[in-house]
């Protein structure tokens, strides 16, 4: 698995789980939210989430349709399906599992209990 | 969201556009941001583009993504499903190979059937086409008279036109080597009853019908190609026939086919004129047949009913001649048809038998897959899968078995095809050189059938454990619809039951082939070589040079090292037929009752070479001459019926030609020979006469060496003395007697050999019908048996269990089986000789051979099931 890979993965996760939490918003919205909550510490180019947006759409776990921003503007709005719904529990899961595993084995280094 | 992504392709540069927009909706997001943090207008614009990564580059990768997923889960999907079916060898062989023999076979079968059926005849509106048969009491299709054909041709009103024909095998020299070319004499009128203009040239004049005008011949299209190369100037050509020039006045276009084999001995490649002039004193020399089209708006048995009142006054006019005699039509197609469609039939029912219980196999296949993935896919389901995507796996799966399925079944098709063109092609000529091709439409509709019985059966079951599962949690057992339910089961019957019927139809088959290969035929087949060794009658006119020509032959080969005798006959058994009428001294001849006798010319060494035996009286010597008194032999069966009674021997007897003042000579019967099946050997022997070659002379004789060692080894030998003492000449239709013999069989064997086929096929099916079923059965009932033997039962009773039910199923099957086989047995009794249809041994021997294979295919899953561990069973739950 690339660099990019992995980014990608995780952008989809992060995107589905922003959607989950807080509702729909608008492509520049879920760029900016990543950031900050990755604590600016992903410095990524705000137009790989584009592309990113776009498969989610084609897998059906969002839709979009244009709306109206804070100020008035027009923008694309995503919001999350029901299929997406039931990714995002089901990836939370997965994470979960796999950060307990990593956890297990970077422990196994420290004592041997 | 398929939708979605079909209208991605068509509305492409709407959602460019759209997206152009959606990108500098984010800009401007971003812009407002910035100015509203205090950054200047400019300045925020080039932030935002920068922050973005460059407008042009994520439209780009934007585009890239749009590209990808048209293909991406479609690969995605094909991979899995392969790999799916890959992790399932087993299951995928069977389920392609099912599905293949029902496309297959079916298609095959159905396409020859259309072909033959349906479109058998290669002329204009040949459904128009009649032939005129002679028919008496005791020879009931029999040839007739040019005389009489050409008295209905002037008083019939039903008919275009009506036309004689005949065999006509002249050697042609030409531009390349001599060689014997299969012709038709034809009669006047012949052209307008085929309906066919020539495309060279024009077909004969009424004139060219009279013998010295005849020295003409139209070419068929074929043979103008093959031996002319289609030379366009070939109009007006002379052409050496037999050493007599003919010339070329027409070539026929490739629309006229040859008339079948059942009316010619081999494909006729050219026409020449009968020259037969209306002859009253010949009106009872019937050695041609007849062929007539009806007029538009007649129909057969209104031209029958013209025809007998013609008859009729024939028969009052002619009484010598005609009486008790009287021409039957009969459709050409009818004719042609009627000798294969009861083999025909019977291939279709066996194969319907064999598509049947391969779809049943297919079902219970799908079935009991389906039951096995349930707990996949609902685990699937639960975690998240999508329910289109699950559809989609699932339906490519098992579009891919169909696809597998299919091309595997074309191949088997074609191979089938194959056989089937050979045995069409025995009948009808035209399967040789334009055989059947597999017919679209029913290979259309059958892959579509088995295509959407693969689909529903093996997906919709899948997908119902979808919502069950979700709502009750995963569960282990009680599946709706099981592989070893009810219809599992009672479809395990049905296909038992056609099984028995097939194997019991091909038991019937067998034992009358074998019968009929052990019928002695009268005469020794092994080690005897034939071939045709015609004479041109423009070099051999005298009878005594033939005569000395064939004395000569025999003479050479007989010292051949290698031979042990040889002889000449002028008909030979199987292969052509000379009959003729005969009377009796002393018995004034009813012209009614006129016998018949199947007449052979032959050399005094015939008799020997094929070994037939002399019963009464004395064979043909050398001093049988044609100075002595004629002499000739009858055999058994002739003498029975001639001379019921009493010895022939002394009796005298002449050749009938129904004039008052005939001038045949009286023979002499001077012994009884044994009886020989002369037209097949199912068809017991006829009334035959001999007669010696020097007292008749023939030019077309069949030689018969009888060798010591393999018969064709001879034939360079044989035929290189042939040419010592005419260079001019050549034999042909080179054979042996056994291979003249096998050939009349080999429509039964082929026929023979696919039901068997069949039949072995449709055992193997529902061998592995009924061990599906039990495995299922078994595997359902895991928990049961498992607490069975905790509690003590011992294995073999567990195993019995087993087999009880699967002796259950079979001897339910089998007894329907033998239901449908008695009640349809009358079907089969036109393809058996000397085997009841209702024979109780073939069908004891048919439901024995079930049950053995029944039996093992239960004792497996049976053993399977004794071995299972309670304790792991048990905690598998």
């Amino acid at each position: 698995m690339t660099k990019s890979d992995v980014l990608q993965g995780t952008l989809a996760f992060m995107v589905l789980k922003r959607l989950d939490s807080l509702g729909p918003l608008h492509g520049y919205g879920l760029a900016r939210r990543i950031e900050q909550i990755s604590g600016h510490q992903l410095a990524v180019n705000y137009g790989t989430l584009y592309p990113a947006l776009l498969k989610l759409e084609q897998q059906g776990y969002v839709t979009s349709a244009w709306g109206v921003s804070d100020n008035n503007r027009s923008a694309k709005f995503y919001r999350l399906t029901r299929a997406g719904r039931a990714r995002v529990q089901a990836a939370a899961h997965e994470w979960d599992q796999a950060a307990a595993i990593l956890q297990k084995f970077l422990r196994l280094g420290e004592d041997p209990a | 969201m398929w939708a979605a992504r079909l209208l991605g392709a068509f509305g492409r540069q709407a959602g460019e556009r759209d997206f152009a927009r959606e990108l500098e909706s984010h800009l401007q997001l971003h812009i407002d941001d910035a100015i509203r943090s205090g950054v200047p207008a400019g300045e925020a614009r080039r932030r935002a583009v920068l922050a973005l990564g460059g407008i042009e580059q994520t439209m780009e990768r934007w585009r890239d993504q749009r590209r990808v997923p048209l293909v991406e889960p479609l690969i995605q999907d094909l991979r899995y499903g392969v790999r799916t079916l890959r992790k399932h060898a087993g299951f995928t062989a069977v389920a392609t190979l099912t599905l293949a023999i029902g496309v297959g076979a079916n298609a095959a079968i159905f396409s020859i059937v259309d072909a033959i059926l349906l479109q058998p005849l290669p002329y204009p509106e040949a459904e128009r086409l009649v032939l005129l048969w002679g028919h008496r009491a005791n020879a009931p299709r029999s040839q007739v008279s040019s005389t009489d054909i050409a008295d209905v041709r002037q008083s019939a009103r039903s008919f275009v036109d009506v036309a004689t024909f005949s065999d006509w095998t002249p050697i042609v020299s030409g531009a390349s080597e001599p060689e014997r070319i299969n012709g038709i004499q034809v009669g006047d009128g012949f052209f307008t009853v085929m309906g066919v203009a020539p495309l060279l040239g024009r077909t004969f004049t009424s004139e060219e019908q009279i013998e010295g005008n005849d020295r003409v011949i139209v070419l068929g299209h074929a043979l103008w190609q093959r031996k002319f190369g289609a030379d366009p100037a070939i109009v007006g050509k002379r052409i050496k026939m037999s050493g007599v020039e003919h010339q070329v006045v027409g070539v026929m276009p490739p629309d006229l086919g040859s008339l079948p084999l059942t009316l010619l001995n081999a494909p006729g490649e050219f026409y020449r004129p009968v020259a037969e002039a209306y002859d009253s004193r010949e009106r009872a020399s019937r050695h041609l047949r007849a062929l007539a089209r009806l007029k538009p708006g007649v129909s057969l048995p209104a031209a029958q009913r013209e025809i007998d009142v013609l008859s009729f006054r024939l028969a009052q006019q002619f009484r010598l001649t005609n009486a008790g005699y009287r021409m039957q039509l009969v459709s050409l197609q009818e004719d042609t048809v009627g000798t294969v469609r009861p083999t025909l039939l019977l291939l279709m029912g066996a194969v319907i038998a064999v598509l049947l219980i391969a779809c049943v196999n297919l079902v219970n296949l799908l079935l009991a897959r389906s039951a096995a993935r349930q707990n996949e896919i609902a685990l699937r389901a639960a975690i998240g899968a999508s329910g289109g995507r699950l559809v989609r796996q699932l339906l490519t799966e098992h579009l891919l078995l169909a696809g597998a399925g299919g091309l595997v079944g074309l191949g088997m098709a074609s191979l089938m095809l194959h056989a089937l063109n050979a045995l069409a092609a025995t009948a009808l000529p035209q399967f040789a050189t334009r055989p059947a091709a597999l017919d679209g439409l029913v290979l259309a509709f059958t892959a579509v059938l088995t295509v959407l019985a693969t689909l529903v059966f093996g997906t919709v079951p899948a997908l119902n454990a979808r919502r069950t599962a979700l709502a009750a949690g995963i569960q282990t057992a009680g599946n709706r619809v099981s592989a070893a339910g009810p219809l599992a089961r009672s479809l395990v019957v049905s296909e038992v039951a056609l099984a028995v019927v097939l194997l019991f139809s091909a038991g019937l088959l067998v034992r009358s082939f074998d019968r009929l290969q052990s019928v002695a035929p009268g005469f020794t087949a092994e080690h005897r070589l034939v071939m045709n060794v015609w004479l041109p009658s423009a070099t051999y006119r005298e009878p005594q040079r033939n005569l000395s020509f064939y004395r000569e032959l025999v003479e050479r080969v007989e010292v051949l090292p290698g031979v042990t005798r040889a002889g000449l006959v002028s008909t030979l058994p199987f292969r052509s037929f000379d009959q003729r009428s005969i009377e009796l001294a002393g018995r004034p001849a009813r012209p009614e009752h006129v016998p018949t006798l199947d007449t052979y010319i032959v050399s005094p060494g015939y008799l020997p070479t094929m070994g037939i035996a002399l019963a009464e009286g004395r064979a043909f010597n050398r001093f049988d001459t044609k100075e002595s008194a004629p002499v000739v032999l009858i055999n058994r069966t002739a003498a029975r019926a001639l001379f019921p009674g009493e010895s022939p021997v002394g009796k005298r007897l002449r050749f009938y030609d129904g004039r008052p003042d005939s001038q045949e000579r009286w023979r002499e019967i001077v012994g009884v020979v044994a009886d020989v099946r002369h037209y097949s050997l199912d068809r017991p022997a006829t009334l035959q006469l001999y007669a010696p070659q020097a007292q008749l002379p023939s030019t077309s004789m069949v030689l018969v060496v009888q060798t010591s060692g393999p018969p064709r080894a001879l034939s360079a030998t044989v035929r290189q003395q042939i040419r010592e003492i005419d260079p001019e000449l050549a034999a042909f239709q080179i054979a042996t007697m056994d291979e003249v013999i096998g050939d009349s069989l080999a429509t039964r064997r082929l026929a023979l050999a696919l039901v068997g086929g069949f039949a072995s096929l449709a055992l193997l099916l529902g061998a592995v019908g009924i061990y599906g079923v039990i495995s299922h059965w078994v595997a359902r009932r895991t928990r049961e048996m498992a607490i069975r033997v905790a509690l003590g039962a011992r294995p073999a009773q567990v195993q019995r269990l087993v087999m009880r039910l699967g002796l259950r199923l079979t001897a339910t099957g089998a007894l329907i089986g033998a239901g449908i086989s008695l009640a349809f047995s009358q079907v089969l009794a036109p393809h058996l000789f000397e085997v009841r249809a209702a024979d109780p041994v073939t069908l004891g021997s048919a439901v024995l051979v079930l049950g053995a294979s029944a039996v093992l295919a239960t004792y497996l899953p049976a053993r399977k099931a004794t071995r299972a561990d309670p304790v792991t069973s048990l905690r598998a739950e």
